[in-house]
C-alpha cells in the first residue's frame, strides 16, 4: 500500500498528523491525501469498471464519501486501506447501476466428470514455468483480457479476492452476500479462468 | 475421494481450512491421481497469473492521477 504522503510543504507528514489536519478541515491536507492515493484508487476503479468515465466518477464518489465519514475512521487500519475499501464500494455501487452485458454461461468452462466421479478429460501440462510466462507483457495482457471475459458476478469476486486482496468476509460484506457464496463464486471463477488460459499455455504436442 | 470431491475441496485446501483427516484424504488422492495433480498445479498458476497480471497495467495506462480529476475531487468536497 502507498503511504499517505503529505508533500504539500515539501515534507512527509505522518498519518496521525495528516488525520488531525484532515479532521480540522485543512484543504491542503486533503489535497495531499487525494494526490497520494488517487492514482492507486483510480487503478482499482478501472479494474472493476473497465471504463474511464465510470472509474473517475467512482474515485470522486469515494473521496467525497471519505471526506464525509472522516470522523468514522477509527484508525484500526491505515488510511490508505480504508480508502481502498471505500473506492471498492463506490465502484461496485456504480457497477450495479450499469446495464448488464449479456453473459456467456460458465458451466462449459468447468471440469467434467464421469459417472464414477473421476475426470472425464485428461489435462495437458502447461508449457513453461509460470514465473517465466509472467515476464512477458503480452501474457499479462492476455490474462487481463480473459478475466474481462468472465461474467461480472465471477469477475468481481476474482478481482476482490485475488487481486485487491480482500478477505472472504470483506468481499462478502462489499457484495452483500455470504462468505460461502463468495467461496463458491471464487472457485468457479478461478476454474473458468484456468480453462480460458489453457489453450494458450498447454504444451504443444508434435 | 473422487476427482469431483477433490476439485470441490481445492479452495478449502489452499486456505488451510480442511480438517486434518480431510487434508489427509485430499493429499492421498493427490499422490495417486496425475490429472488432479496437474489440475491443482494449473489452478495455483491461475491465481498467480491473476495476481501478477495487473502489476504494471495501472502504471502503463496513467502514471499520475489526471490533474482535472484532482480538481474535480477537491471541488466536489467543497460542495459536500
Amino acid at each position: 500500500m502507498t503511504d499517505v504522503d503529505g508533500s504539500t510543504a515539501g515534507t512527509t507528514m505522518d498519518e496521525g498528523t495528516l488525520l488531525t489536519r484532515l479532521r480540522a478541515g485543512d484543504e491542503r491536507a486533503y489535497e495531499a491525501l487525494v494526490r497520494a492515493n488517487g492514482t492507486r484508487l483510480l487503478a482499482v476503479a478501472r479494474r472493476i469498471l473497465g471504463n474511464e468515465e465510470d472509474a473517475r466518477d467512482a474515485v470522486q464518489d469515494a473521496f467525497t464519501a471519505a471526506y464525509r465519514n472522516l470522523d468514522r475512521f477509527e484508525g484500526g487500519s491505515r488510511l490508505s486501506t480504508w480508502l481502498h475499501r471505500i473506492v471498492v464500494n463506490a465502484a461496485l455501487m456504480k457497477l450495479r447501476t450499469r446495464k448488464r452485458k449479456p453473459e456467456q454461461p460458465l458451466d462449459p468452462l468447468l471440469p467434467g466428470f464421469a459417472d464414477d466421479g473421476h475426470h472425464a478429460d485428461q489435462f495437458s501440462t502447461w508449457e513453461e514455468p509460470i514465473d517465466v510466462t509472467l515476464e512477458r507483457a503480452e501474457t499479462r495482457d492476455l490474462v487481463r483480457r480473459q478475466i474481462d471475459n468472465l461474467p461480472d458476478k465471477y469477475r468481481i469476486v476474482l478481482l476482490l479476492r485475488d487481486i485487491e486482496g480482500l478477505s472472504t468476509d470483506e468481499a462478502a460484506a462489499a457484495l452483500g452476500t455470504t462468505a460461502n457464496a463468495v467461496k463458491i463464486r471464487l472457485h468457479r471463477a478461478r476454474q473458468a479462468l484456468r480453462a480460458l488460459l489453457d489453450p494458450h499455455f498447454r504444451e504443444k504436442r508434435p | 475421494m473422487t476427482c469431483r470431491e477433490f476439485i470441490a475441496f481445492i479452495v478449502e485446501y489452499l486456505d488451510g481450512a480442511l480438517p486434518q483427516d480431510g487434508q489427509a484424504h485430499f493429499e492421498s488422492h493427490l499422490t495417486r491421481c496425475p490429472d488432479c495433480g496437474e489440475y491443482l498445479r494449473q489452478y495455483r498458476a491461475t491465481i498467480t497469473l491473476c495476481r501478477e497480471a495487473f502489476r504494471d497495467a495501472g502504471a502503463q495506462a496513467a502514471p499520475e492521477m489526471p490533474e482535472d480529476l484532482v480538481r474535480a475531487v477537491l471541488n466536489a468536497i467543497k460542495r459536500a
